[in-house]
């Protein structure tokens, strides 16, 4: 299929953010609900679509802006479907969470932009189309990490992101220039056709491509900026940018150093210790935290380890499991942590406070946010029935479908990594859920309820019933695999 | 029915009941009562069904997840069935007793509703895992019933104690997890997927030492033997009913059940089988004298646990599967026996301290005749469930020509001798105990009626038992053994010997009442002071967290939030980078 319908999950995101834009407009200063029903309505198309595309197998290229080229495959309509669907889930709860406001106009044609530019990484079939996506979304984040703009945190949180990300960005369009120099293409596919580059040439363009798009993704040494931009943003926010965005950065990273894998020698081994790196220092840094928001935020600089990990050993070792592990991760981590943050915004909403401590027996109040909260910490932490124990065990397999010593050593970081990670999810747990408090019950909004709730039980259900989504994540894996280059 | 639809139900009645118990959380306690001692009831029916439809081969119940090849199937061997009923028989029981126990918790504010609904998730959970025959279902039950385990641990939610608990035991369990997890992914890599897969394939030798060692770590965790088994004196914090079911009778014994499982395979290992019999022996005697030096009747009560689950882990390391899976049984009854008791007898004196006892058989008769059921069988008593399996146990090693661990146990079954007439000298004689104390009524004595007779009868089932292990199992090398030669074989040798020596000891000690008061150590004495650290281990995990601590702290340093400091981290990555893959290129 040729036409532009296998590019409609992407264009319906992408005409719903001006289309919302007006309608808040024309509804103000009462329009905060029209508008997320509005962006709900638009991710539902969308999430539809994507499901129907892949349902029905349907790929296509198709050119954009000129001589750029998106594409459909299983890794697009996969990025797609997870975007999508959080999304769902944001929008509703921000109508409950979100106060009727002057920003509001602003808020949901963001939020559907920002996802737009995630969708649109998964469809990127050359180099330049990622880059113009990869800022969208980074744009667009810009303004709802500072959303709150009469909270100084907000602000500042919201410049430093800024500065950051214009600087990965930056380093990112660097080290594409270099390999346009040695390949005379942008295009993946015909990168992947042409002859080598220089070996030297091609090592400096990966160590550019890695620092500037793991900046996005929050890559130990470069994470630093995103404890504060996840958690000064409205917990909306910081479930679709722990859940989706730092994720979509790192399949950004996974596509662009496709261009140069052929041509740059341990390339994969370089992956596996950044993963392995990144996975224990955001665990270490989880542990102290006493704000529930930050210790999440750093929680998903090691969740990023752990799909990276995933990636490495595809890329080293050629075990396409691999990739299909670290996309499945993506996804159940995508629920779970989005779920997280939906809720510890709604602890917040009712505590009125981030600190763990002043947070005590806070889940007792709301019983159903108190249960899913488990259901996220327990799945983060890797255990079943919950979704993140078999995306974890898939990549423990590919290691170990890798074989020898190293891809061990590697699959047993990983698996101390989550017992680590116990060590800050289940007090967490522990405070919020048994604590005791004399809080009465509270009656949570249903809008906030139910994506939370249907979160947690989505978490649940993949875990049990895992394989359509494992197979969604397979195809994915295998169009990955495809331009990564016979890996 | 056929074995798979038995055990297909008995897996999902008690998890819908859960699902059901939830729900009814706002409802009288009389409807919530009845809702779940009816789920409870059709589970033990069910398990009772499960020995009609034994069965040596697995049947696959569905594809489960044909993305990644993994069916999920059911197996219903005798090993599979005897711990299923274990969980689904004893759990209807203590659900009973908790009808009359429980009742002080609801007074004090803790929902019964969320009790009822995480026992009959466990027990669901754990014939689970009796029952799979897949790796990753036997994985995925093998967490639930430690989720399961740690929230109720932790359900006095008010004592910090308890909160504590929970987070210790389930981390500590999770530790030893992480080589199931290994394990597994090891397996499933060489593309075997179910237990009976394993069987029939064997195990490659490019990954032997790492399944071998994966699983053995799992199990010694679960199980609680040394140096893993801090966690589960700790967890008498649990309501008592749990202790019993959950910390005594079913889930303490996946340890033993994983590597009783995997012995045909993993015992190819050379390594292997003197390592388990050795952890499991030397667990034995230690967790004896601990059980002799503690003063707390439920932890005694659990060092005892430990002492026994190193009978069966040192059995199963010595080939004895049969003798191993036996005791597993008569463990379960008489130490739910001991705990139910032991529940009624804390409540009538109010403390769990044993000094602080005393004196309560006059005013409490039944429940002392059914603690000395239980002690009896724990101690071995010829005809108590406990003299036959124990002395099975200790047969099976010396014929595997395991002297040494054999004479370990020896002197574990003595210490068992000593802390269990310790225990019981201390709760039921000397002087009239405190006032007003009672036999319990109404539900807490059925269970323990049914239970005693339980633990004096059930080592007479021998024979059907180990038929069944022998029928079922062909790849365990299982002989079936009837109470003749069962009993030949310990009137003959040094387990005989054992055997003498034991009721010479219990003899003497029965006879001389007080003497355990003269026992009574002070808290700050060394060897108390060691049980206490868990015979320095604690020490070695509090060290580990402490550096994990530091770590974590000098981390944090880096997290300067000063935006200069972050952009010389991206200079840093990229100087970094550069010169790995340059290198690589150079290399």
């Amino acid at each position: 299929m040729t036409s532009a319908i296998a590019l409609a999950p992407l264009l319906v995101l992408l005409a719903g953010s001006p289309a919302t834009f007006l309608l808040a407009r024309r509804l103000r200063p009462r329009g905060a609900a029209a508008a997320g029903l509005s962006a709900f309505g638009f991710f539902l198309l969308s999430f539809g679509l994507a499901a129907i595309l892949g349902a029905t197998g349907a790929e296509g290229r198709i050119p954009f802006l000129g001589t750029s080229t998106l594409e459909a495959d299983g890794l697009a309509i996969f990025l797609a479907l997870v975007t999508t669907g959080l999304g769902m889930a944001v929008s509703l709860y921000s109508i409950g969470s979100l106060a009727d406001g002057p920003g509001v106009e602003r808020y949901y044609p963001l939020l559907l932009l920002m996802s737009a530019g995630a969708v649109g990484i998964g469809f990127a079939a050359d180099l330049f189309a990622l880059f113009v996506f990869f800022e969208l979304t980074a744009i667009a984040s810009f303004g709802l990490v500072a959303y709150e703009t009469h909270r100084p945190e907000a602000l500042e949180a919201g410049l430093k992101y800024v500065a950051m990300s214009g600087a990965g960005s930056l380093t990112a369009l660097f080290g594409i220039s270099l390999v346009y120099l040695g390949t005379g293409t942008l295009d993946l596919a015909a990168i992947r056709a042409s002859p080598a580059m220089p070996a030297s040439l091609g090592a400096a363009a990966a160590a550019l491509l890695i620092a500037g798009f793991g900046l996005k993704a929050a890559l130990v040494p470069v994470h630093t900026w995103l404890p504060d931009a996840h958690a000064a943003a409205p917990s909306g926010i910081s479930a679709m940018l722990s859940g989706v965005v730092i994720e979509a950065a790192l399949v950004a990273l996974a596509k662009g150093i496709a261009g140069v894998n052929a041509s740059t020698a341990s390339l994969g081994a370089v992956l596996g210790a950044l993963a392995v790196l990144t996975m224990t220092v955001g665990n270490l840094l989880a542990l102290p935290q006493t704000d529930l928001k930050r210790m999440l935020a750093f929680s998903s600089v090691s969740q990023v380890g752990y799909i990276l990990l995933g990636f490495a050993l595809a890329i080293e070792f050629g075990v396409v499991s691999g990739l299909q592990g670290g996309l499945f991760h993506l996804l159940t981590h995508a629920v779970a942590k989005g779920g997280a943050f939906l809720g510890a915004g709604a602890f917040l909403w009712i505590a009125g406070t981030r600190d763990l401590e002043r947070l005590a027996g806070v889940g007792r109040a709301a019983p159903a946010l108190g249960l899913s909260f488990a259901v996220f910490a327990l799945g983060l932490a890797g255990v079943p029935p919950m979704s993140g124990f078999l995306s974890k065990l898939l990549i423990a397999k590919a290691g170990l479908d890798a074989g020898g010593t190293v891809p061990l050593v590697l699959v047993v970081a990983l698996a101390a990594n989550s017992v680590l990670s116990l060590g800050y999810y289940v007090p967490a747990l522990l405070r919020i859920g048994f604590a005791e408090s004399d809080r009465p019950r509270v009656r949570v909004p249903w809008a906030v309820q139910v994506p939370v709730v249907g979160l947690a039980a989505a978490s649940v259900l993949m875990g049990l019933f895992p394989d359509p989504f494992l197979a969604v994540a397979g195809r994915a894996a295998d169009a990955l695999a495809g331009l990564l280059g016979g890996a | 029915m056929t074995s798979a639809t038995v055990g297909l139900l008995a897996i999902l009645v008690p998890v819908v009941g859960a699902a059901a118990v939830a729900g009814l959380a706002g409802t009288s306690g009389r409807i919530r009562d009845r809702v779940t001692l009816a789920f409870g009831a059709a589970t033990a029916l069910l398990c009772a069904l499960l020995f009609g439809a034994l069965g040596s081969d697995p049947v696959r119940v569905s594809e489960w997840i044909p993305a990644v090849g993994v069916p999920f199937a059911l197996r219903v061997d005798g090993l599979g069935a005897s711990v299923a009923a274990i969980a689904g028989i004893l759990g209807f029981v203590i659900l009973v007793y908790a009808r009359g126990y429980m009742r002080h918790a609801a007074l004090e504010g803790y929902s019964l509703a969320r009790f009822d609904a995480l026992v009959l998730l466990f027990i669901g959970g754990m014939i689970g895992l009796a029952l799979s025959d897949g790796l990753l279902a036997f994985y995925v039950f093998w967490e639930l019933i430690g989720l399961c385990s740690f929230a109720l641990i932790a359900y006095y939610h008010r004592d910090p104690r308890a909160r504590r608990a929970g987070l210790k035991a389930f981390a500590v369990t999770r530790v030893g997890d992480i080589g199931l997890l290994v394990g597994i992914a090891a397996l499933w890599s060489s593309g075997i997927v179910t237990f009976s897969g394993l069987e029939a394939a064997g195990l490659a030798a490019s990954i032997a030492p790492v399944v071998a060692l994966g699983f053995l770590l799992a199990a010694l965790a679960k199980s609680a033997q040394v140096p893993f088994h801090g966690w589960l004196p700790d967890a008498m914090e649990a309501p008592t009913p749990v202790s019993a079911l959950i910390h005594a009778a079913t889930l303490v014994n996946g340890g033993v059940y994983l590597l009783a499982r995997t012995y045909p395979v993993l015992s190819s290992v050379a390594w292997w089988p003197p390592a388990v019999v050795w952890v499991g022996a030397s667990t034995a005697v230690l967790a004896g004298v601990a059980a002799f030096l503690e003063r707390d009747l439920k932890r005694v009560l659990a060092y005892s646990t430990i002492s026994q689950l190193g009978f069966m882990v040192a059995a199963v390391g010595g080939g004895a599967i049969a003798a191993a899976a036996f005791h597993l049984l008569s463990q379960a009854v008489f130490k739910a026996l001991l705990f139910l008791a032991a529940g009624a007898v804390i409540q009538a004196a109010g403390t769990r301290d044993l000094f602080g006892m005393g004196g309560l058989r006059r005013a409490m008769p039944r429940t002392s005749a059914a603690f000395l059921a239980g002690t009896a069988a724990m101690v071995g008593i010829p005809l108590a469930n406990g003299f036959w399996s124990k002395d099975l146990v200790l047969e099976g090693l010396l014929e595997g020509g395991h002297a040494g661990p054999a004479l370990l146990l020896g002197a574990a079954a003595l210490l068992t001798v000593a802390y269990a007439w310790r225990a019981y000298d201390l709760v039921f004689r000397g002087p009239p105990g405190p006032a007003g104390a009672r036999d319990p009524e109404g539900s807490m004595a059925g269970p323990l009626l049914a239970l005693a007779a339980a633990a004096l009868g059930s080592g007479f089932l021998l024979e059907p038992f180990t038929a069944a292990l022998a029928a079922t199992m062909p790849a365990s090398g299982i002989v079936p053994i009837t109470l003749a030669t069962a009993l030949a074989g310990t009137l003959r040798g040094p387990v005989l010997l054992s055997l003498a020596a034991t009721l010479a000891l219990s003899g003497l000690l029965v006879l001389r009442g007080g003497w355990a008061r003269r026992t009574r150590r002070p808290d700050g004495s060394p060897a108390v002071r060691a049980v206490r650290s868990g015979f320095g281990v604690d020490a070695l995990f509090d060290m580990l967290a402490r550096r994990i601590a530091r770590a974590s702290n000098a981390s944090r340093r880096t997290q300067t939030g000063d935006l200069n400091v972050n952009m010389v981290g991206l200079l840093l990555a990229l100087a970094v980078l550069l010169a790995f893959l340059l290198g690589g290129i150079l290399r």
